[in-house]
């Protein structure tokens, strides 16, 4: 009987015979017929054995390198591989505070955000890159006892000998930066009383002294007001760089947005008008810029004060000021533009000039500011305490030998002091030093004791930038460097057997919550301090003046006071110091940081000196040319070598050079450059000493030798192209669509777009991008965001300089009119993610491609990197990977990584984002619309069953962006915000919209604040 | 009825030859030993290939960032050199094709020569595109093969990949038509040589051919539907490598003049090509008598009609660029011009369109040694052409942002000298190994040529010299 078949499928039946043998042998005739057929001979086995061994063993001789993971025994609660985790914390780097929600991935911060609730919750630039310094592999891993490692248990206890002998009679100085930390405050006032004779010194980078000076002589209290530019319909910065480095970047940027936001409903934006002699990345965002000549910041207060004490019939003394033509015009007009809006108007006057900021807070007075809170003097900031004079006179104390130990906190100012000669010096004559720090910096070198310390993201910490709003600091990462946090060495030292986040709960509990009033617990009060990042006191909290701020303040008698100070005489050529992207010093081995391009000149990678253009002619300076720039200095002449960048804006005889460069003792990142502190000059006024960013007198000398400067931007003009379209306030009041009249016919607009030779394709959904370029400051946080979140690859100085960059997210820059005092407009430029891709056709292998939901994706793995796509996209935001920028290939030999960048070590690589692939050498990338977050937001509504909402997806760039610019959403979900901008507001414009790449992307118009746009 | 013979032809064979003469004259090279200045210029041209290998050894483990180009300029030398390559290969297949379809008896003279300068031609061009992808271990990707990553294909939409296409099927029917040509030589060779392993090696390479009456047929048949199948490649292949740039929207590339001005440049390039070298090989192995001043007359003819061609493209670029009334492509063109790269394009227009023009004076079409600068720099010329369009419509394109300019780097250079390397030895072992002129062919005309001359002479009909 014939045996029953039985059958899996019906092709599986069909597929066999009869005797159940397949017709297509599964592995090919050959191997059916010799292998399974058992015909296989003895030499046949011996011949095959033979080839697998050897091929085998050459296929494993080459090495493959050993990495370890090694698996959680018990898993954290918390964590779940592959699911991100947030946590709220604060940062506070001495100079900017910011808020944050610090995104974790398996128990590791990849990336901050501006924490969505929060106050103070914006970012710059140099807090969107600050994760870096977690990590950064250059942070002392040991404490150091005159440059030798020692364990910290001996540390400890030898430094805690030390300073138990000076317990009594002897000097003890502690010098940190602006501490914000209520207990922090506490505790260094329980260490200090613990000695006979000893006193903290804040020591500010960015020093405030003047400002603070000022207001504490009509106040009492030695505190920055709030400046509310939020609030404010005109503002006037005089040399006063608060977009960029002055008070604090990312906030200011933030309440500059708020200001500056113009819709059809609120149809009014801030006036924005700045006086000064660099060109500044506030100044180039100013609707009317005023050049001042170098060293004219003084008489323009002391004249712009006698013209609106004048019109306002205070009846306040005027003083006699001599000024220029140009300066009679621009007081005329500034102060008739400051008084069209009583108690909304604010000067913000940038030197650490006495009597200059003295004017200004007299002119603010006038104008009402402070009566109106604009400048909020009842609650100021407190993120500048520190005091020039303390300083100065802490170095004399050193210098004298009386002092016997210095404690020195997370400063350096063997690098960052105007005189760090002098201060080295002064430290060689202090019987003890103690530095702790991140790194072994220049002050650290100097010392006996080096003590590791840990960054705020390793620390608990609490934080009052402001009065009235708390904040708490969790660590979000500890144990990769030997480290301890300064509190807890205090507490060490006091020999407290606690540690200092029970010494905070502690504090909280008695000093902080009793405020509140409440009848809630203090540890439920404390866990959602915790999980909200922030605690607001109710007003009954502070002890405030009733009435009015300056009721008590004998206006006369001030600003008498104020005009017999002396004035600081800045003679041609001048120096000007301004804090560029990568910060004072503290970022300088940050590699993101370092290759965003300069918001004016696009320069990467280094310091130079920009010179106006005429003065450039007439001096015979090119862009590239090398000069020696030298300051007599007391004793000595402090010169350095630095190349020349021709800028548009700056003022005749004005040498622009940024601080933050040159490190000697860092990594090999921040030696790039040349430090430009030393320019810095002490100024006496009224009997106190204060830093001046402004020096004149220096010397300039031509060296017959040309240096490479990296630019990732060489032209800056836009031909008359289309490109970005702007217009004034005035004219698209009457005229919506002025500016962008080329989409006025919306019909035939709407027609246009639809013309197609193929199918109309439909979106169930479509990623949109929105971005305003009233708001766009240019300000770079949004470029250093897009590093981090996307594992976009530092290249170096050298690459940049071969135009190999590899930003998925730029910020164009075109000047217009007048090479002196020329209109700048920022464009960000990133994929578009066009409809019709240019980029798509012509590719090969089909590796990039349209998505379902209107994104042009790159399939890394199926690139073969022809660059054919790069070549077609017309707006030329597409990267190749020219060298193994990443470390993602095999050999180690032909890597091209930047030393000490991200990508440098196992150590800095902690911080790429684990959801974004590291692309490999030859493939071509760009921006994704941060896709990867797209992803999760979708699966996270997919598990609640949901729609995704209108503004849950936030791409890195908008997250980061402190004006709130970048608008991203689905655009065929008709109710959400970039669909109905799209749809309805007359400012949006496609970039080249002209070639039909129907991007995805839309800009709008720019509005400046004039009458008529060349006004 | 005698078919008309137009009394002006000269003669395509120079002297008095016997079949017995053509054979020893085109053999010599290979059956005697050769002399050292084929020993100089083999060494010359392939220390040059290791050059380029070396360079190609870079770029394969450092990758594409050895060579000069960026972010904006995505192509550079290499894809120059890929265009001109092609162009050069393009007189080979014109030559023995359509000039066969057209009955033109004096292509046999040179037609071997030239096809196997295309396929060398080619065989350069080829490298380009393989060496200048960002990842060369998956470039096979690029052929639409069948594969286990499901429905995973080429993009047919893209220009490159016709490109693949066409050159593939370019070079594989020029390597056919050559070969198929060279066969009864080869038997030639076998017969004639004295040593027994060339004897055996010319003996498997010439199939056996025996020259019996069925195999000529058959190689007849063969040549001609080659010819047939080779006539539309000549006109496609550099049709499709323009669309590389003319399906783009780049200004300056987005062209529809494009393929016709391709065409018409390549034959242009070729012919300046071959003429260089027959120039030198007529003299070098002492070949005047096939290769005569008629020869070189004919092919000046072509230079200046597909000169004047290209010529005539240049101006209708620049016309329509200014009627377009399109912002961005007037830029082009005016940038192309006198923005920063204006030499090249100077060079170009001198080298193409000026020089070129001196053959409408029969005095210069006969001048060997001008022919001979003229061929020069009709391919330095069409070289300037290919870098005004790739480079000057890239550089500044229509964000000036993102505008930059582009330097090749030694590694580019050395990888172009490491081709012309490979060029000349293929060449120079051509020569050795091969012979230059098709003596099968040569014979064919052989009868006429002779009546011809007799005729001539006994008319006394004098022959314009040289």
């Amino acid at each position: 009987m014939e045996k029953k078949k039985y059958w899996k499928s019906l092709s599986g039946n069909n597929e066999r015979s009869q005797n159940g043998k397949s017709r297509h042998p599964e592995f090919g005739e050959w191997v059916e017929n010799t292998i399974f057929k058992k015909q296989l001979t003895r030499r046949d086995f011996l011949k095959w054995t033979g080839l697998t061994t050897a091929a085998t063993t050459l296929a494993s001789c080459w090495e493959v390198p050993v990495r370890k993971a090694i698996p959680y025994f018990i898993q954290p609660e918390e964590s779940i591989p592959g699911v991100s985790v947030h946590y709220a914390t604060a940062y506070f780097d001495g100079e900017e505070f910011a808020s944050l929600l610090v995104k974790t991935r398996e128990g590791r911060p990849i990336k901050v955000e501006p924490h969505p609730k929060a106050p103070f919750n914006a970012t710059s630039a140099k807090i969107q890159g600050s994760l870096f310094n977690l990590y950064d592999h250059r942070r002392l891993d040991s404490p150091l006892h005159k440059g030798e490692k020692v364990s910290w248990d001996k540390a400890l206890k030898e430094t805690k000998a030390l300073l138990d002998s000076v317990r009594e009679g002897s000097k003890v100085r502690l010098v940190t930066p602006t501490i914000i930390s209520p207990a922090t405050k506490k505790l260094i006032d329980e260490f200090l009383s613990s000695f006979t004779d000893a006193k903290h010194v804040q020591y500010d980078v960015v020093s405030f002294s003047a400002l603070l000076d000022a207001h504490e002589k009509a106040f009492g209290k030695r505190a920055v007001p709030d400046y509310r530019i939020d609030k404010a319909k005109v503002v006037l910065g005089v040399e006063a760089d608060f977009l960029g480095g002055w008070l604090s970047a990312g906030e200011m940027a933030r309440r500059y947005g708020v200001a500056r936001r113009v819709t059809k409903d609120s149809p009014e934006m801030l006036l924005h008008l700045q006086a000064e002699a660099r060109y500044s990345l506030t100044g180039s965002n100013a609707d009317y810029r005023y050049k001042l000549q170098a060293g004219e910041h003084l008489p323009f207060i002391i004249g712009l004060y006698n013209a609106i004490a004048k019109k306002t019939d205070s009846g306040l003394p005027t003083f006699s000021v001599s000024l220029s033509q140009d300066l009679e015009k621009y007081v005329a007009e500034v102060s008739e533009k400051l008084l069209s809006a009583p108690g909304y108007a604010l000067v913000l006057y940038g030197p650490n000039d006495l009597k200059g900021q003295m004017f200004a807070l007299a002119i603010n007075y006038l104008l009402g500011a402070y009566d109106s809170r604009l400048a909020d003097i009842e609650k100021p900031l407190y993120i500048r305490q520190g005091s020039d004079q303390q300083f100065f006179e802490l170095i004399d104390e050193m210098n004298k030998g009386e002092v016997d130990v210095l404690i020195l906190y997370d400063v350096n100012p063997a690098y960052d002091y105007a005189y760090p000669v002098v201060f080295s010096e002064a430290l060689k004559k202090v019987k003890h030093v103690i530095t702790l720090a991140e790194k072994n910096h220049e002050t650290g070198q100097l010392s006996e004791w080096v003590l590791p310390s840990t960054v705020p993201y390793e620390s608990w910490r609490d934080y009052l930038p402001k009065e009235g709003v708390y904040f708490i600091a969790q660590p979000v990462f500890t144990g990769l460097y030997n480290a301890k946090q300064f509190e807890d060495v205090l507490l060490a030292w006091l020999d407290k057997n606690q540690n200092f986040y029970s010494y905070l709960k502690t504090f909280w509990a008695q000093n902080i919550y009793p405020l509140y009033g409440t009848e809630k617990e203090a540890e439920s009060l404390w866990q959602q301090t915790i999980h909200d990042g922030y605690y607001f006191l109710k007003n009954d909290g502070v002890q405030t003046t009733e009435n009015g701020q300056e009721s008590s303040v004998d206006w006369a008698q001030f600003v008498t006071e104020a005009s017999q100070i002396e004035d600081v005489e800045i003679s041609k050529p001048s120096v000007y110091l301004y804090e560029p992207i990568i910060g004072t010093g503290r970022y300088s081995n940050n590699a993101w940081l370092q290759e965003t391009p300069d918001p004016l000149t696009k320069v990467v990678w280094d310091n130079y000196v920009a010179v106006s253009p005429s003065y450039a002619k007439e001096q015979g300076y090119k862009t590239g040319d090398l000069v020696k720039v030298s300051l007599m200095k007391g004793s000595g002449t402090y010169s350095v070598e630095l190349p020349i960048v021709v800028q548009p804006g700056i003022s005749h005889g004005v040498y622009a050079i940024a601080v933050g460069y040159g490190r000697t003792a860092d990594g090999k990142v921040a030696q790039t450059g040349k430090n430009a502190f030393p320019f810095a000059s002490l100024v006496k006024q009224g009997g106190n000493y204060y830093v001046s960013w402004v020096s004149g007198g220096i010397k300039v000398e031509k060296l017959n030798q040309t240096y490479q400067i990296v630019s990732t931007q060489e032209h800056f003009n836009i031909e008359g192209r289309p490109i970005v379209r702007e217009t004034s306030l005035e004219e698209w009041k009457q005229n919506p669509w002025s500016g962008n009249e080329e989409r006025a016919d919306t019909e035939k607009i709407k027609k246009l777009r639809k013309t197609t030779f193929y199918p109309e394709r439909e979106f169930v959904q479509h990623w949109d991008m929105v971005i305003d370029l009233s708001l766009c400051i240019g300000c770079g946080a949004c470029v250093v965001a897009c590093d981090n979140e996307n594992n976009v690859p530092v290249v170096g100085k050298e690459e940049v300089g071969r135009v190999h960059e590899m930003h998925w997210i730029r910020i164009d820059l075109y000047y217009s009119g007048d090479p002196e005092n020329p209109d700048a407009v920022y464009q960000p430029m990133l994929c578009q993610h066009c409809d019709h891709a240019p980029c798509e056709n012509v590719c090969p292998v089909a590796a990039t491609n349209s998505s379902v939901d209107g994104i042009n994706q790159m399939a890394y793995n199926r690139c073969i990197g022809t660059r054919y796509c790069a070549n077609n996209c017309p707006y030329k935001v597409r990267r190749f990977n020219w060298y193994d920028y990443t470390g993602a290939d095999s050999f180690p030999m032909n890597e091209k990584i930047v030393e000490d960048g991200p990508f440098a070590n196992d150590k800095n690589r902690l911080i790429l984002n684990p959801d974004v692939v590291v692309r490999s050498r030859g493939v071509m990338e760009k921006c994704t619309f941060c896709i990867q977050r797209i992803q999760e937001a979708k699966l996270k509504a997919k598990a609640e069953g949901r729609k995704i909402r209108d503004g849950e997806i936030k791409t890195a760039c908008q997250a980061a962006c402190p004006t709130g610019a970048i608008k991203f959403g689905d655009g065929a979900d008709k109710s959400a915000e970039v669909a109905q901008l799209i749809e309805g507001d007359e400012r949006v414009y496609y970039v080249l919209e002209e070639l039909h790449t129907l991007p995805s992307v839309a800009y709008m118009t720019k509005i400046r604040n004039r009458s008529k746009q060349n006004a | 009825m005698q078919g008309y013979e137009s009394p002006l032809r000269p003669v395509l064979v120079k002297g008095e030859k016997t079949y017995k003469d053509v054979t020893r004259d085109i053999l010599r090279p290979i059956l005697g030993k050769p002399s050292w200045l084929w020993y100089l210029g083999l060494t010359a041209s392939s220390l040059a290939l290791l050059w380029g290998l070396y360079a190609i050894g870079r770029t394969i483990f450092f990758g594409i960032g050895e060579w000069g180009i960026n972010r904006t300029i995505g192509w550079g030398w290499a894809i120059i050199n890929f265009v001109w390559w092609i162009g050069i290969g393009h007189a080979g297949t014109l030559i023995s094709a359509i000039l066969l379809l057209f009955r033109q008896k004096w292509r046999t003279a040179v037609n071997r020569s030239a096809e196997a300068m295309t396929i060398f031609a080619v065989m350069c061009a080829g490298l380009f595109p393989l060496l200048h992808v960002g990842r060369h271990l998956v470039v096979f990707f690029i052929f639409p093969y069948p594969n286990s990553r499901g429905p995973l294909w080429v993009n047919f939409n893209s220009p490159l990949f016709w490109d693949v296409t066409a050159i593939t099927t370019y070079f594989l029917v020029s390597l056919l038509f050559w070969y198929i040509g060279l066969i009864p030589d080869l038997a030639i060779i076998r017969d004639y040589t004295k040593s027994s392993i060339k004897r055996k090696i010319y003996g498997i390479l010439s199939f056996g051919w025996l020259g019996s009456l069925k195999q000529w047929q058959r190689w007849e048949t063969i040549s001609l539907h080659l010819a047939g199948l080779a006539t539309p490649l000549v006109l496609s292949v550099h049709s499709i490598v323009s669309f590389d740039f003319a399906t783009s929207v780049i200004p300056g590339w987005h062209t529809t003049i494009f393929p016709p001005y391709f065409v018409a440049g390549a034959v242009f390039s070729g012919f300046g090509m071959v003429l260089t070298l027959l120039l030198i090989a007529r003299k070098a192995m002492q070949l005047e008598d096939y290769i005569t001043v008629d020869h070189i007359e004919y092919m000046n003819k072509i230079l200046l009609a597909t000169g004047s061609i290209v010529g005539t493209a240049y101006l209708t670029e620049l016309f329509i660029a200014w009627y377009s009334g399109n912002i961005y492509e007037q830029y082009a063109f005016w940038n192309r011009a006198f923005g920063p790269y204006w030499w090249s394009y100077w060079i170009m227009m001198a080298c193409n369109v000026i020089f070129p023009q001196t053959f409408w004076i029969r005095k210069f079409r006969r001048n060997l040694w001008w022919t001979f600068i003229v061929s020069i720099l009709v391919n330095i010329g069409m070289w300037f052409e290919r870098f005004v369009i790739v480079v000057t419509s890239l550089h500044r394109d229509y964000l000036p942002s993102a505008w930059s300019m582009y330097f090749a780097s030694w590694v580019e250079v050395s990888i172009y000298i490491g081709t012309i390397g490979l060029f000349f030895t293929l060449f120079f072992l051509f020569i050795r190994f091969f012979p230059v002129i098709a003596i099968s062919e040569i014979k064919h005309i052989l009868g006429s040529e002779m009546a011809l001359l007799k005729r001539k002479k006994s008319s006394s009909v004098v022959e314009t010299e040289n």
